[in-house]
Parts: C-alpha cells; sequence; structure tokens
C-alpha cells in the first residue's frame, strides 16, 4: 500500500470547465474532507479519482460510493455483496447489521427507502478492502437521528486506510476528516487541518463557503 | 363480396384439415424463426448492452452501422447472403443454397442489428445513478452484463422480440435464399405470396391466420415475461 495517494492536476472535462488542475493528497490512514457548494466540483474529483466518467479508469485501488445511492434489481442481499470476495460478503453483513439495515437483506431492494439504501451502499462500500476509500455526501441521505451512528461506523472502518469524502455538513468534518480541502469552481481554494482552516479561513470567499453551506 | 366468404370458408377447412404440407411449412417457419431469432439475440443483445455504456473513440460509427442494420431491406440481405452462397462465391462450395440453413443465415443477419439496436437503446435509457453505481463496482465485463441484463430486462425481452418480429415477418430474403421449395424451403410467408399468385385465396388466408397466431403465441410469451419481471421488481 502506498504511504500516500496523490492526484495532481485533475482536469475534467478535457476543456477544464469544471476542474482546472486540482490536486488531492490523501494519506494511507488519512480522513481528508472535500468541502464546497453544489457545483463546485467535489463529484467531478470524486468521479475522476474512481474512474466513473466516460472513457476513464481508476486512478488507484478505490472502493467508491456515489452521491447518488442506486440498487439495482433483486434482493438487498444481493447488491449489498455484488462485486464483494467471499470475506468482503461476510464484512458486508455484519457492516449491514451495525448499519442497522440487517434486517432487510432478504427484500426486494426496491422497497427501500433512500436512507436504507445508502447505508447499504455504505455496507458494500467499507466492506471492500481497497485502500482507499471514496464517499460522495455519504450522510446526506441518513436521517439526522442515525447521522453521529453512521459517521462513527465511517471513521471505525476507515482509521486503517485513506478516506476522501465530499461533504457539506461542518460538524461532520469535525467528527471525521483529518484535513479539509475546500473547492470551489473547479479549483481548490484552501486546505489544512480541520481546525486551522475552519478557525483561519484564507479568505472572505472561503469564509462564507464555511459558514453557509 | 361473395368470393371473401369463400375464400375464408376454404381456409377455415384448410385449418381444420390441418394437413401434413400445412404442418410441414409451420414446422419450418418455427424453425427457421426462432433459430435466427436465437443466434441473432444471443449476440446481439450482450453486444448491445456492452456497446450501451461503453465510451471509446469511433463509437458512433458502430452505433450508425447499427442503426443502417436495423433498417436495411430484406431483399439486399438475401442478395448478398445469395452471392456468398452461389455455387462460384466465396462459401459456395458449402451447397448450402436454396436450404434451411440459407434461410436461417439471412435471417439471423437481419435480427442481429435489431438485437443490439433495441438492447442499446434500453442501456442508454437508464438512470445516470445506475450507471455511475455500475461503473463503480468496477466489475468484469461479464458481471457489468449481467447486471445491465437484469436491469435493462425490459428492453432486452423487447430486442428478442422485435428481432422475432422482424423475421418471422420477413418474405424477400427467404424467398431469395431458400427458393421457396415446396417441402423443402417453403415458410409461411412465402407460401402466402405463392398461393396469392395462383389465387388460391383460402389457403392464403389460412396460412395468413397461422402466421398471426404464431407470433401473437411468441410475442404473447415474452410480453408475460416482460410483465412478470415488473411484478418481482
Amino acid at each position: 500500500m502506498p504511504d500516500r495517494f496523490t492526484f495532481d492536476d485533475l482536469v475534467y472535462p478535457t476543456d477544464g470547465s469544471v476542474l482546472n488542475g486540482v490536486g488531492v493528497s490523501i494519506g494511507a490512514r488519512e480522513s481528508v474532507a472535500l468541502f464546497g457548494p453544489n457545483g463546485g466540483g467535489k463529484t467531478s474529483v470524486m468521479r475522476l479519482i474512481a474512474g466513473t466518467v466516460a472513457r476513464a479508469k481508476p486512478l488507484a485501488e478505490v472502493t467508491y460510493l456515489p452521491q447518488t445511492p442506486y440498487l439495482f434489481r433483486g434482493t438487498v442481499e444481493s447488491n449489498l455483496t455484488v462485486g464483494l470476495d467471499g470475506a468482503e460478503s461476510s464484512d458486508a453483513r455484519l457492516l449491514a447489521d451495525d448499519l442497522e439495515v440487517g434486517h432487510l437483506l432478504s427484500r426486494p431492494s426496491g422497497e427501500l427507502s433512500g436512507g436504507e439504501a445508502q447505508r447499504i451502499g455504505l455496507a458494500r462500500t467499507l466492506a471492500s478492502t481497497a485502500p482507499l476509500v471514496l464517499l460522495d455526501e455519504p450522510l446526506a441521505p441518513i436521517n439526522a437521528a442515525g447521522r453521529d451512528h453512521v459517521a462513527e461506523i465511517i471513521r471505525q472502518r476507515t482509521a486503517e486506510r485513506a478516506l476522501l469524502w465530499a461533504t457539506h455538513s461542518v460538524e461532520a468534518v469535525r467528527a471525521i476528516a483529518g484535513r479539509l480541502v475546500v473547492i470551489d469552481e473547479g479549483a481548490v481554494l484552501q486546505e489544512g487541518p480541520v481546525g486551522e482552516v475552519l478557525d483561519s479561513p484564507a479568505d472572505e470567499r472561503v469564509a462564507t463557503i464555511l459558514g453557509t453551506i | 363480396m361473395e368470393f371473401i366468404f369463400d375464400a375464408v370458408a376454404d381456409g377455415i377447412s384448410y385449418l381444420i384439415e390441418f394437413g401434413p404440407d400445412l404442418r410441414g411449412i409451420v414446422a419450418l417457419t418455427l424453425v427457421v424463426s426462432l433459430s435466427a431469432t436465437l443466434i441473432g439475440s444471443t449476440i446481439g443483445v450482450p453486444t448491445g448492452l456492452w456497446l450501451g455504456q461503453a465510451r471509446f473513440r469511433g463509437r458512433w460509427l458502430i452505433v450508425m452501422m447499427v442503426n443502417v442494420g436495423m433498417g436495411i431491406p430484406p431483399v439486399l440481405a438475401g442478395l448478398f447472403v445469395l452471392l456468398l452462397l452461389w455455387g462460384d462465391g466465396p462459401l459456395g462450395g458449402l451447397e448450402l443454397l436454396f436450404t434451411p440453413t440459407a434461410m436461417i443465415i439471412v435471417q439471423s443477419i437481419l435480427a442481429l442489428p435489431i438485437a443490439i439496436g433495441v438492447s442499446l437503446a434500453a442501456v442508454a435509457s437508464l438512470a445516470p445513478a445506475a450507471t455511475e453505481q455500475l461503473r463503480a463496482f468496477h466489475l468484469t465485463l461479464p458481471g457489468r452484463l449481467r447486471i445491465l441484463a437484469s436491469e435493462a430486462r425490459v428492453g432486452v425481452l423487447a430486442a428478442v422480440a422485435a428481432a422475432f418480429g422482424r423475421v418471422i415477418a420477413e418474405v424477400g430474403a427467404v424467398l431469395i435464399v431458400g427458393g421457396n421449395i415446396a417441402g423443402e424451403t417453403r415458410v409461411l410467408t412465402t407460401a402466402i405470396v405463392q398461393e396469392t399468385r395462383q389465387a388460391r385465396f383460402g389457403a392464403a388466408i389460412a396460412l395468413g391466420i397461422v402466421l398471426l397466431v404464431l407470433s401473437t403465441f411468441v410475442n404473447g410469451g415474452l410480453t408475460w415475461l416482460q410483465t412478470r419481471g415488473d411484478a418481482d421488481a
């Protein structure tokens, strides 16, 4: 496993209209939050690294939870274990229990709510042993009462891995992230340890983003 | 008007009799149409599913060729296969011209672009979140195709139904490469042409009814599968 995952000069699409040369670096056991307004480029960073944009390949060995949870036709369990090996599948079932959706595994996937589908997606993503975990707005579809619990499981299950996640929540950033990258209009505005960035925004624009989103 | 009633009455008698000639024609029609649908769909559906989600340079050219293929006049396909299988042609040594095998070959060629094109459209119409999630799984190609076939099952079954609909209704290509030889290469559509030319309208009506029943039966089965899939989802 590499000591750091470093992605330089991310451009998307080819004309750079969404991302214009963004660079992101994540330590092997570091949690980095991408923070910024909608349309600022967070999801594009995730997609480029995960290789889910057109004509792209993953830039590292990753496990990736996209922004919108989607379950394919079949049982919930078939969605939970798709693409995982035997040991990872067993772990995914344990994670589903931890995330309070273990009792739903035999149901048709179409019966789940958005929040339940997100928990299944999270269980699958975290059960993969890939060394870099990418989570795009992992807490957004989770109801407020369950967010702390889900955030704690994310923190536990990524403690020994690299985690890059996109979020809108300052509370979640404080709970999970070690480092914060503020991004808007396809460019990094400021990055550093969470406390440092939150306490000392580089300029008014960053302060506005951190304070109002 | 009276001749129409007479023709219908003749046709009903012909159907009730259901003699060996008619049985042979029905059997050959089913063998040729189902074989061609099976071959065209077995190759065309996975190709369409793959093409629907793949992104590469020159993809538009392949998609355009598929679309052109969907509209290719059957007589042209028939002429192409005839030239290939003709005695002095590149595959003439196989001596397949005017056999059911030649008819299956040309029908498969006609079914293939339909199966590809409709499957491709089914994948292209999936929700963007489904496509994104599928890419995020980083599966092998067979794994991706298996999920796509299940997720786009209604479109996949429509592809099979459309391919079958094209081949069972087709007359020009099978006439060219099969020759409409009684007892050997005569199928329902070419038999209808033959009977109509000879003003045996009763027999033509009977053959038409059988064609309609076969088509309804197969498409009804596919529709049942589509509907059952919806109920399971």
